[in-house]
């Protein structure tokens, strides 16, 4: 009866127009992330090599004028930047996951393997080692929105030739993904040292040089995270197939390019602003889906907060675990989130 | 109690010019843009060990934080400094692509000095203390060497280096009226491959003492990894390879060096191979005074045989 209860879907109007239908257990997942993601911030913003203690820190979050400035800069500027710009660079790759898995209809779709990741890095790359002052720091989401769109697009066509094909998306990905890490390489292999010691941090993903106008930048783009949440039901259907789809009224072949969009959108700018954090694209979504299956209403908020969660997790670890060396995000949420994903995976049978 | 009122007002005096000093700024300028900076700098945090803190060091600064290299679980070494001097009061602020900003704060600096390359930290690290960036690509180390003792106000120091410095260009100048004659190639041998570079201030001695280099060395890009099958290509009058006292890279490249194509160099025929610490002649003036001493001593003042002859 209790279960019923919780199960019951409660239908109400977040926005003008969109009609979503949630269950009460999905209103309490969602809380509990919520209450989560807050409990990590908190704990990120108080943690760190100079000792503030949590008094000090609400004092220089509330009352600014009453502590000393160093402290306040040290709050302000030193680790706020990092926390939001985990929380929204983890999030987005997150619903760009969410986006990839569905509109390929494949679990094992993300930014990463669909060749949108690569072709933003890639951009990147060339940008930071072989023309590191052709662009103001600003404009790099936009150049790697560039590269990436360009990729996804070859890939899109690429994929539809002869009727777009799901797994001619995830298989031409692939094969682009490989020759755009060739490229990589390359760069890697032949750049000037310095320049490339810098992008290889920056490639395994790194956050301690983000600054305000970075997340300025950051969540402007997040935006389109907004927009793919107004289209749960289009996702829903096209989970199920096109014919499907278009039954319901929804045509594939104009949506899944403007999906496609939102996801490279989302992916670039998280890549210019942290780099590569392929894992969290793949990871984040199927956890989220735990906890309240595929109705992308409720998954698309709920994988935003677990890619945030992800993230902050591996940043704030990263730079306390072994201060004042400062580990990678990327790195760390691999070596932490793979086992979880694993132990997660093994119970589900299909 | 006249003593003691003597000593006392002695002791205040000492100490408000002391909290004067420190609290005076001047304005530095370079390329960079006007930096604001303490005209005596109290605590100077140094980004990058192999050059900055070595070069501090020897104008007997003494940072109070600095990058340095650090494995898990091992203690930080600070590459070039540790084994020439007393590092037990420097801390360790992170790598030098990646410091952490909040151990640098927690030392409270009043000046963070860093290299061309770290430029993307400055405005974050603004936020601690006043960030000098020195332009460590476009200038030799001489010149940006002078900026950085103008900024710690050790000018005088700077310019004992760089007269013994000069001394040592000269003497070498005089010995050897035709340097251009000699040609020299510096390399990096590893157990696959060979590197040419010229790291520390070798490549700038050699450049000072107008020495020159192979015609393909000209040709061919720096630290590009070359094949072994083209190491005659690079074949000099002599041949400098660098070795880093943390590993047994000479050891590890023994074969290399057995080999017939490597006993077949003519500088290896005539025993003008030669063999330098890496990091002992960093990055600083110290390293160009070592390279330079060490170049003299090698080319200027022993028999030597050249190609040409």
């Amino acid at each position: 009866m209790r279960q019923l209860t919780f199960n019951r879907p409660i239908i109400w109007q977040p926005l003008p127009g969109m009609i979503l239908s949630t269950r009460l257990m999905d209103i309490l997942w969602l809380l509990v992330f919520a209450a989560l993601l807050v409990a990590c911030v908190v704990w990120a913003v108080s943690t760190g090599s100079y000792g503030l203690d949590i008094n000090k820190v609400v004092q220089a979050l509330l009352t600014p004028e009453a502590v000393p400035e160093r402290q306040v800069n040290l709050v302000w500027e030193l680790r706020l930047p990092r926390i939001m710009a985990a929380v929204l660079c983890g999030a987005a790759l997150s619903v760009a996951g969410v986006i990839m898995q569905a509109i390929t209809r494949n679990p094992l779709a993300s930014p990463g393997l669909t060749g949108v990741e690569s072709g933003a890095s890639v951009t990147l790359l060339v940008l930071l080692i072989l023309l590191p002052n052709a662009l103001p720091h600003y404009l790099l989401p936009l150049a790697a929105l560039i590269g990436g769109g360009a990729v996804a697009a070859f890939v899109y066509i690429l994929a539809s030739l002869r009727g777009f094909s799901p797994l001619r998306l995830i298989l031409v990905g692939v094969g682009i993904t490989a020759l755009l890490s060739s490229v990589s390489d390359l760069l890697i292999t032949y750049g000037d040292i310095e320049r490339v010691e810098s992008a290889l941090i920056w490639l395994s993903g790194s956050l301690h040089q983000v600054t305000w106008p970075d997340i300025q930048v950051m969540a402007w783009w997040s935006i389109a995270g907004l927009l793919v949440w107004s289209t749960f039901r289009t996702l829903n259907l096209l989970r199920l197939g096109d014919s499907v789809a278009l039954s319901r009224g929804v045509n594939p072949k104009v949506m899944i390019p403007v999906l496609l969009l939102l996801a490279v959108a989302l992916t670039s700018a998280a890549v210019a602003t942290v780099g590569t954090l392929s894992f969290v694209g793949l990871m984040a979504p199927h956890i989220a889906r735990r906890f309240c299956g595929d109705r992308h209403g409720v998954l698309i908020p709920m994988a935003a907060m677990v890619g945030g969660l992800m993230v902050l997790l591996g940043d704030t670890i990263g730079r306390i675990l072994f201060a004042p060396l400062q580990l990678p995000s990327g790195l760390v949420i691999v070596m932490i989130g793979a086992p979880y994903f694993v132990f997660l995976m093994r119970k589900m049978r299909h | 109690m006249k003593l003691i009122k003597y000593l006392t007002s002695v002791i205040l005096v000492c100490l408000v010019s002391t909290v004067a000093n420190a609290a005076e700024m001047r304005v530095f300028e370079n390329r960079y843009g006007k930096v604001e900076v303490p005209v005596h700098p109290q605590c100077v945090v140094s980004l990058h060990d192999f050059s900055l803190t070595i070069q501090l060091m020897e104008l007997g600064v003494k940072p109070c934080g600095s990058s340095a290299r650090k494995k898990l679980w091992q203690d930080p070494y600070f590459r070039g400094a540790e084994n020439r001097f007393d590092m037990s009061n420097v801390q360790y602020i992170g790598s030098h692509k990646a410091p952490d900003e909040e151990a640098i704060a927690a030392l409270r600096p009043d000046l963070i000095i860093g290299m061309q390359s770290q430029i993307g930290l400055q405005e974050k690290l603004s936020h601690i203390a006043p960030v000098v960036i020195l332009p460590t690509d476009e200038l030799s180390i001489k010149e940006w060497a002078a900026q950085l003792a103008d900024l710690v106000n050790q000018k005088g120091r700077y310019q004992d280096q760089l007269k013994e410095y000069n001394g040592v260009v000269s003497e070498f100048k005089r010995i050897i009226p035709h340097p251009e004659k000699i040609t020299v190639t510096t390399l990096e041998m590893y157990e696959d491959s060979i590197y040419l570079i010229a790291r520390g201030g070798l490549g700038e001695v050699i450049k000072d003492f107008g020495l020159s280099r192979p015609t393909v060395y000209n040709e061919a890009k720096e630290g590009l990894e070359y094949s072994l099958e083209r190491m005659s290509d690079f074949d000099a009058d002599y041949i400098i390879d660098t070795y880093e006292p943390l590993y047994n890279s000479r050891e590890a490249t023994q074969s290399i060096r057995d080999s017939k194509q490597w006993q077949d160099l003519f500088a290896v025929k005539h025993h003008q191979f030669l063999y330098f610490n890496r990091s002992r002649y960093g990055e600083s003036m110290g390293g160009l005074i070592g390279n330079a001493y060490l170049l003299n001593s090698h080319i200027a003042e022993r028999d030597r045989t050249l190609m040409e002859e």
